[in-house]
């Protein structure tokens, strides 16, 4: 569902439920709104061409008026407003959504009986990409499936993800359109078979002879990305001519058998070849028949390249796993036999210090894959009043651990009798044993005032608190501590107070018109605004106070779309 | 090549059979059969005595466009037997539409050919509806003159705006073609497309026929322009999402009114367009009577399915209705006819309601369903004729008659000894009745519902019926034999042969059989049932199409009429000579 379609929805439902947020104790009477004589009127424009967007939904943050949709001109007005501050926002599906910012909204205190008339909010409109993709002499190819992609950082490194998709008709066209400025990957794979000429075989059986396919190909033709063009697109950029020209290469079938616990074997088998570069884990990847009697798999129609082939068998509390690292050439490969592993049990238990020591009851713990590579459920559990708890099902391999709900911080986590890193651990294959989370309730408090600041960047809308986008982010001075980061709104005033925080070394930014936690997952981003931010050192049971100025919004979405 | 002009006849000739041969010779089917020393059917090759093997036959041929005759590259060509195990050898079209097939074991074999964009087509059948003709390939065999000929797909496009002309995204465009079912026009499902941000669509793949083409937009908010908001003293309510109205082409929401198009081989068919109207969401509201007997915590389903047509695959909408009062609603419908069907099983009785309501727009739709049980059906089976070694099972059994769905298995009952059954729980609706076995070259001589004939009328079923089925078999039905010839004397195989009712009984739909003639252009039909027939042969029939009561109407001349009687008719001979070319 395209984003700014699940947006207006969203907004509608909030509009309508902010509505009936009821003050009053008794159900169902709601104490009346405030009218007035404001009005707000202006237009929405297209950004690029400064022409009127038509259709576009328009709210404003008060509980007594519904959306407005903008006529040819482009036009909307809001009548019988109390005195305020609002925020109108305006919506278009054929305007996607920034990919790291707040939709664009305008600001308007409004006086008593004030008729406010030049409101004006441009939309950025999408780019489209279009081209044809043609077979290796040149000739219209159908059935094959495009997909626009970007980069998006996350806790286990940069992965490509797909904005768009769309297959190519008939005649070999393809249009990808709505996609939101910035950088891009263009990616193709035909999910077809190239016939070829045999003698006689059976009817329904495969051969082992090496399969034609053609090559999946990044734009303009390269099967990898060292080869592939990042292409910048602009608001309302309509580019044409990407045409893929798709090489026909030898694939081949991998084929094996499963085994392992014969009660975790019907379970939900599912075995895949993930490509082993973490960037296009997500994009690269293969499935197969899988034959649930025999545990037979094959894997066909596979390009040659670095994979790892992933087992897993999953039921509720049950996980079972497998990983083989496979080098796919031009000759298929040998059958791999995979021995399902059972996922360990883990056993543990929460020390709390404090007193009196607070509540264990009901604390979740939880585990975070940071393999790229990984396909499965996320261990979790709840932890007993005594502190102790009990992980199911963890795979080998890298995590991180967290403990939801918690008086405090995790200060050390112990794995047997080593000491690891919370933030990232190795699981060894068929390691099993306790898990001792030392948990500290002495946190910090920071607090302080942002510069910089505009009053009226803060709008209030009916009974709801402050809508703003002013935020700070308190990060980790240590790279790896970096999901303990913290983001926090700003209050009308400027002032802002962050409590429960870790201990440590800190940087302290202020961030105005940018989703923070598109800088909370990139910390490259952040690290090049040190400058602007300010150095925060915090005690166990310690207090600090700080003074920081907002980065100029401009600044920052440069840094995040070059960055794409 | 340059040269061409430069070159003489003679020349030419023989570069012409130096170039077939080297493309024979290079052809990868040639090389890919040489490479397997022994196809696995040459080893049990079955009609040799001596245990040499058989010398393998050769064939070659071309793949065409039907209509433009220019030859397809890269079709796939496929040479099938079935003689012993399932075999098949593929051969790829070369630009110049040739393939060849080497090393083929003699035998019996099929020729088919799949190419992108076209229709797949099999050797020797006039359309994919025909049978394939058979190769017989000797020893040794050479041939060189195999022609497919393959018709080029269609594809439907246009564009989808609003009422306002703003394109419609994500709108779903589908064919529906027609075919008919009880007698009735019905429509069904093929394929369709979503438009893009221009609203554009292209259906592609589209086999020639007759469709309807409708276009919804199910799920996407239909803006309405209202540029200006007063604020008011109250919240407003949630507000119903305007929804867009469903639209067949050309610019009605009547399926009754809805224009056919006729789609060709290979044509490229624009400018299929819709303009979909925005309508505010439809409230309906109603409410279910209750069984007496209803457990005190039951809820009742009611299906809510839209009726524009008899139509497949639909979406259907629920509700469900509870105590104490038993109302429901849904208010995500658009304007238009519903069927609603309440369903619920209390003690062991499954009890059903019916209604049917048209929902307007900005109206009050207000509905009351009232559910009634099952009636217990009575009936007696009588045989008459020799039945042989008896002791025969016979049962009966209901199948829905309409189109509403039914909650749970339909009745079916064993007949007892003395022939009586009961079929329980039958709730009202329109139910057909079939019974099985039927003896051999047997026939259901009557079917009677009190005094109705339910044989040739359809059966209703009413919560007042007291009526007993009785039914009655025969073991004597009658049979017809006879020949297919053209009017020049010559046997026609693969044609198909309609009997249809005449008279009184001439819609009655059990009535009418259809049988194709063998290789040698015979047919036989058994256990018809005896009265006035008329003979009709066509060498392309659509299935179904014998429904349409105009059908047949065109042809009425060209039918033999013959009358049935009961009992064996020993090789009734029937020289028929009119062959009949039916509409595409």
């Amino acid at each position: 569902m395209r984003r700014g379609t699940l947006l207006v929805f969203t907004m509608l439902c909030g509009a309508s439920l902010a509505a009936q947020i009821v003050v009053d104790p008794l159900p169902n009477q709601q104490p009346p709104l405030p009218t007035g004589k404001g009005a707000v009127e202006g237009v929405v424009i297209n950004e690029l061409t400064h022409e009127p967007v038509r259709k576009a939904q328009v709210t404003l943050t008060f509980g007594g008026v519904t959306p407005a949709v903008t006529d040819a001109s482009g036009r909307f007005v809001f009548r019988n407003l109390p005195p305020g501050n609002y925020q109108v926002q305006a919506q278009h599906p054929e305007f996607p959504q920034p990919m790291s910012s707040p939709p664009p909204a305008v600001m308007v205190a409004l006086a008593e009986d004030e008729q406010k008339r030049d409101i004006v909010i441009p939309l950025s409109p999408g780019a489209s990409v279009s081209g044809r993709v043609l077979d290796e002499d040149g000739k219209p190819l159908a059935g094959c499936f495009i997909e626009a992609l970007y980069s998006q950082a996350g806790p286990a490194g940069k992965r490509l993800n797909s904005q768009r998709g769309v297959s190519a008709d008939d005649r070999g066209h393809y249009r990808l359109y709505g996609l939101s400025k910035g950088h891009y990957y263009f990616f193709t794979q035909c999910q077809r078979e190239i016939p070829g000429p045999h003698p006689f075989v059976r009817r329904g059986s495969h051969t082992d002879v090496p399969e034609l396919i053609y090559a999946p190909a990044f734009y303009p033709g390269s099967p990898n990305l060292s080869g592939a063009a990042r292409v910048m697109l602009n608001a309302g950029a309509d580019l044409r001519g990407f045409d893929f020209q798709m090489r026909v290469i030898s694939a081949v079938a991998v084929h094996g058998s499963l085994t392992g616990d014969s009660e975790a074997l019907n379970h939900n088998l599912n075995v895949q070849l993930i490509s082993r570069d973490a960037s296009l884990s997500n994009i690269l990847r293969y499935g197969g028949e899988l034959n649930q009697q025999t545990r037979t798999f094959r894997i066909g129609r596979v390009p040659p390249g670095a994979y790892t082939l992933v087992a897993t068998a999953q039921d509720n509390n049950l996980a079972h796993l497998a990983k083989a690292p496979v080098d796919i050439g031009t000759r298929p490969p040998e059958p791999i036999e995979l021995a399902l592993v059972k996922g360990a049990e883990w056993s543990g238990s929460i020390e709390i210090g404090g007193d009196p020591p607070p509540a264990l009851e009901n604390l979740q713990v939880r585990l975070s894959p940071l393999d790229p590579d990984f396909t499965g459920q996320w261990p979790n559990a709840k932890v007993e009043k005594d502190g102790t708890f009990s992980l199911a099902g963890v795979m080998p391999g890298r995590w991180r651990l967290t403990v939801d709900g918690l008086p405090g911080y995790v200060k050390s986590l112990s794995l047997g009798d080593q000491q690891v890193s919370p933030y990232d651990f190795n699981v060894a294959p068929g390691a099993s044993g306790t898990l001792r989370v030392m948990v500290s309730t002495k946190t910090a408090k920071v607090d302080g005032a942002v510069s910089g600041f505009r009053p009226e960047a803060i709008a209030v809308s009916g009974f709801r608190p402050a809508v703003n986008n002013v935020w700070v982010i308190l990060m980790p001075e240590d790279p790896a501590r970096a999901s303990a980061a913290r983001v926090w709104n700003v209050n009308s005033d400027g002032h802002f107070e962050v409590g429960g925080v870790e201990p440590g070394a800190y940087r302290l930014y202020a961030v105005f018109g940018v989703e923070p936690w598109a800088l909370q997952q990139n910390t490259q981003i952040l690290k090049a605004f040190e400058g602007r931010g300010t150095r925060v050192d915090l005690e166990e049971d310690g207090r600090a106070t700080a003074q920081v100025e907002i980065i100029p919004a401009e600044d920052l979405k440069r840094a995040l779309q070059e960055d794409e | 090549m340059r040269l061409w002009p430069h070159i003489r006849p003679a020349v030419l000739v023989c570069y012409i059979s130096l170039a077939m041969w080297c493309i024979l010779l290079a052809s990868p089917a040639l090389w890919a059969q040489s490479e397997s020393a022994k196809p696995p059917v040459a080893a049990a090759a079955p009609h040799n005595a001596s245990s040499e093997v058989p010398t393998p036959a050769f064939i070659s041929g071309i793949v065409l466009d039907r209509a433009t005759g220019s030859p397809l590259r890269k079709a796939q060509v496929n040479l099938s037997t079935d003689e012993t195990v399932p075999l098949d050898a593929q051969a790829i079209t070369s630009a110049d539409g040739r393939f060849a097939f080497a090393h083929i074991p003699p035998g019996k074999y099929t020729l088919h050919a799949d190419c992108e964009g076209y229709r797949h087509v099999w050797y020797g059948a006039a359309t994919p509806e025909h049978l394939p003709g058979i190769i017989t390939l000797e020893p040794g065999e050479q041939r060189h003159n195999f022609v497919l000929r393959l018709d080029a797909v269609a594809a439907i496009s246009g564009v989808v705006v609003d009422q306002d002309g703003d394109p419609v995204e994500q709108a779903s465009v589908a064919l529906w073609e027609h075919s008919f079912s009880r007698g009735k026009r019905k429509y069904s499902q093929t394929s369709g497309a979503q438009t893009n941000d221009r609203g554009e669509y292209r259906i592609t793949n589209v086999l020639p026929g007759r469709y309807i083409v409708k276009a919804t937009a199910a799920n996407r908010p239909a803006f309405r322009i209202q540029s200006e908001v007063i604020a008011t003293s109250q919240p407003p309510g949630p507000q119903p999402q305007p929804q867009y109205g469903a639209q067949f082409y050309s610019g009605t929401d009547r399926i009754t009114d809805a224009s056919v198009l006729t789609v060709a081989s290979g044509k490229e068919i624009e400018g299929i367009n819709f303009r979909l109207p925005a309508n505010s969401a439809v409230l309906l509201r109603g409410s279910v009577i209750p069984p007496p007997d209803l457990p005190a915590d039951f809820q009742i389903q009611v299906s809510i399915i839209p009726q524009d047509a008899l139509t497949q695959n639909q979406i259907t909408y629920g509700a469900s209705a509870g105590p104490p009062n038993y109302t429901f609603e849904n208010g995500g419908l658009i304007p238009g006819d519903y069927l609603l069907v309440a369903n619920v099983s209390a003690g062991d009785r499954p009890y059903r309601g019916v209604a049917r309501v048209h929902l307007n727009a900005g109206a009050d739709n207000n509905v009351t369903i009232k559910l009634d049980a099952g009636i217990d059906l009575y009936g007696t089976l009588k045989v008459e004729g020799d039945t042989g070694a008896s002791a025969t099972k016979y049962q009966i059994q209901l199948s829905p008659g309409d189109e509403i769905p039914l909650f749970g298995s339909p009745a079916a009952a064993l007949a007892k000894p003395d022939g009586t059954f009961v079929l329980k729980n039958v709730v009202a609706g329109i139910w057909d009745i079939g019974v099985t076995p039927i003896p051999h070259g047997g026939y259901l001589k009557s079917m009677r519902l009190g005094d109705q004939d339910v044989l040739t009328e359809e059966m209703a079923i009413t919560p007042e019926t007291t009526a007993a089925l009785q039914i009655v078999l025969s073991t004597r039905g009658g049979t017809l034999e006879g020949d297919v010839k053209t009017d020049a004397g010559v046997e026609t195989p693969r044609a198909f042969v309609l009997l249809a009712p005449d008279g009184k009984y001439s819609q009655v739909l059990s009535f009418f059989s259809v049988v194709f003639t063998d290789q040698k252009g015979h047919f036989k039909l058994v256990g018809l049932t005896p009265g006035k027939y008329k003979i009709y042969v066509f060498d392309k029939l659509e299935w179904g199409s014998w429904q349409d009561p105009e059908f047949l109407k065109p042809y009425q001349t060209l039918g033999q009429a013959l009358e049935i009687d009961e009992g064996a008719n020993p090789s009734k001979q029937l020289n028929l000579i009119s062959v009949a070319r039916s509409q595409p």
